[in-house]
């Protein structure tokens, strides 16, 4: 099991290499100079050529690809993931900056989802025809809703209809609890809908398969209840893949933030990154999906890992 | 090895009563309803665009008018111009987008899956890896980091889109030749010395093809899906073309006085999505019989 750790491990630090080259290489391969990009977006009127040389050699960008390249690993090794081309701040800076907002939505999006999702789940797959009906068609319409039109109809109900929520902004946590709450209840159920609708497929069809199994009719045979034969025999069972394949998807979680983000005006790093985006700012769109490919790598070793742990079947090679 | 030993074919084809039925099965009432707009939605990507009077670029009437005034079907936008008409091109849009970026996504990641599966060795390996790196990412920040690198636009997002979704056809060919290639009727036509370019595509490819075609459907609904979204954060399909997702972040701006601007495109972006799902749905019911 250690072996087999380690071993995914450095596969794992193998592929976020990759990757970090790939991001590294195909930015660098950009048409135009983001020298002029930056000087244009700055306004200052006529883009003289000393000035481009000089914001060139402040950036980095006249010396060789070979030693920008060297010098970006080595930064991202040291924690130094550049500075932005729009205000000068490390990306490291902003990223902190923007962390908490977008992890606050993505927590309480998961809990929502994975929890309602196997409730739900549970009752389609034991529930009789009818609940497994509706359930399915409700999960169906629940997944083909872009995140970004369910965000808009809560809006619509909740905040400009109903008024009993905020139609969106952010307060920090640690100066207005309560106003952070608040806020963070239409985004994140936004959010959290596909995803429950997704595990709820899941654990459906888990629970359906592992009810058929033979150790479920002896329980039943042996005298336990239908409930006591659930919770023992089948839930347990049906949970281990379910479980896994939730922080999987936690991936298209961290997604879809990035559009709801923008329509409750949000200040994660999904914004941020729509910005970097549009303003061409290379070492912040850099530094968020490096980070971004860094999460999803170490989130696919742990559930491969947890996978073991909750199913003693699994054999490692 | 006689010669009597038939070749390419020793799955014969289920009889077509067999094959009724389970279409009969894989049909029901929901899914039906959902082929049919499916079909209606085709059909106004095709036509919509010769029977709706008004040009989707230009303002012909006052802004926000209700529907029905001055012929306009749906009414008109923040700038006067028909909605009708921006669903309808709008949807063409994005329709053709969608088949693009998915024949792409088909064309590549099935040779990819074809040519790892068959070689092994560091074939496999390359093609694989290739699909674990494009997997590595969350799709819409693949798609972001794509934008930042060549803009947006419509070409760059069948491209990005193609890229992102043919791992699954990879995956999925890979997965069918490698139980394919120790048929019986492979080793017939190895041992005929059929030239290996031949095999591939006579008899191995027919033989693999029908879960990659029931994903088709499934990825024109996932590229609506990405699509519409990058179009509403800006990214996509540049204004002033007529875009879904460009409409519904339109009509998110004006959702306190005019709701009806974000409420029409959002059905038929939501509709075409469940759509073409439940027809990729009924196809892996019908064709794909070890479900």
């Amino acid at each position: 099991m250690l072996r087999y750790a380690l071993r995914r491990c450095a596969v794992g630090v193998g592929l976020a290499w990759v990757v970090l080259t790939l991001i590294f290489l195909s930015l660098h391969a950009v048409p135009g100079d983001p020298a002029e990009v930056i000087l244009s977006g700055e306004g200052a009127g006529a883009v003289t050529q000393e000035a481009v040389a000089q914001v060139r050699a402040e950036l980095g960008l006249d010396r060789p690809l070979g030693v920008q390249y060297l010098q970006y690993l080595g930064g991202v090794l040291t924690g130094d993931l550049g500075t932005s081309f729009t205000d000068r701040a490390p990306v490291t800076e902003h990223l902190a900056d923007r962390l908490p907002a977008t992890a606050s939505i993505v927590l309480v999006a998961a809990v929502i989802g994975i929890s309602a999702g196997i409730v739900i789940g549970s009752w389609a797959g034991r529930g009789g025809r009818v609940a497994d009906a509706v359930v399915g068609i409700g999960t169906g319409l629940g997944v083909s809703v872009p995140v970004y039109v369910l965000g808009s109809l809560l809006v619509l109900v909740f905040a400009l209809t109903l008024r009993a929520l905020p139609a969106g902004g952010y307060r920090a946590f640690a100066d207005d609890p309560a106003g952070h709450l608040e806020r963070l209840i239409l985004p994140s159920l936004a959010v959290a809908v596909a995803f429950a609708c997704v595990v709820a497929r899941m654990t459906r069809s888990a629970v359906v398969e592992t009810a058929r199994q033979d150790w479920v009719r002896t329980g039943r045979a042996v005298g336990m209840t239908r409930a006591g034969v659930f919770r023992v025999h089948v839930l347990r069972n049906a949970l281990a893949p379910v479980v896994t394949v939730s922080g999987l998807e936690i991936g298209t979680l961290l997604g879809s933030t990035v559009l709801v983000e923008r329509i409750f005006n949000w200040p994660g790093t999904g914004s941020l990154l729509v910005d970097a985006v549009a303003q061409r700012d290379y070492p912040v769109v850099q530094g968020i999906v490096l980070a971004v490919a860094v999460a999803f790598i170490a989130l696919n070793i742990v559930v491969d890992l947890v996978y073991g742990v909750l199913d003693p079947r699994v054999v490692h090679r | 090895m006689s010669s009597a030993v038939p070749v390419g074919d020793q799955t014969p084809a289920p009889p077509r009563s067999r094959s009724t039925a389970r279409l009969r099965r894989a049909l029901n009432p929901w899914r039906l309803t959902a082929l049919v707009i499916a079909a209606l939605v085709t059909v106004a990507a095709v036509l919509g665009p010769l029977l709706i009077p008004f040009d989707p670029l230009t303002p012909a009437g006052e802004p926000f008018a209700p529907s029905g005034t001055g012929g306009h079907l749906l009414g008109t936008d923040s700038f006067g111009r028909d909605v009708a008409a921006r669903l309808v091109y709008g949807l063409r849009t994005e329709l053709l987008i969608a088949l693009c970026a998915t024949a792409l996504a088909a064309v590549t990641g099935t040779v990819l899956g074809l040519l790892g599966g068959w070689f092994g060795r560091w074939v496999e390996l390359v093609t694989m890896r290739v699909t674990d790196v494009v997997l590595a990412f969350p799709t819409i920040v693949f798609a972001l980091l794509a934008v930042a690198i060549f803009g947006a636009g419509t070409t760059t997002l069948i491209v990005v889109l193609g890229v992102l979704f043919a791992p699954t056809y990879a995956r999925l060919a890979y997965g069918q030749v490698l139980s394919v290639r120790r048929a019986e009727y492979v080793d017939a036509e190895i041992a005929f010395g059929s030239p290996t370019l031949r095999l591939l595509r006579r008899t191995v490819l027919p033989n693999i093809l029908a879960p990659i075609l029931v994903q088709l459907s499934l990825t024109i609904a996932a590229a609506v899906l990405l699509e519409s979204g990058l179009s509403f954060l800006g990214l996509g399909v540049l204004p002033p073309e007529p875009s879904l997702g460009l409409m519904i972040a339109d009509g998110q701006r004006y959702l306190g006085s005019e709701p009806g601007q974000l409420l029409v495109p959002a059905a038929a972006v939501v509709l075409t999505i469940l759509a073409f799902g439940a027809l990729g749905d009924t196809l892996r019911d019908w064709l794909d019989p070890r479900r």
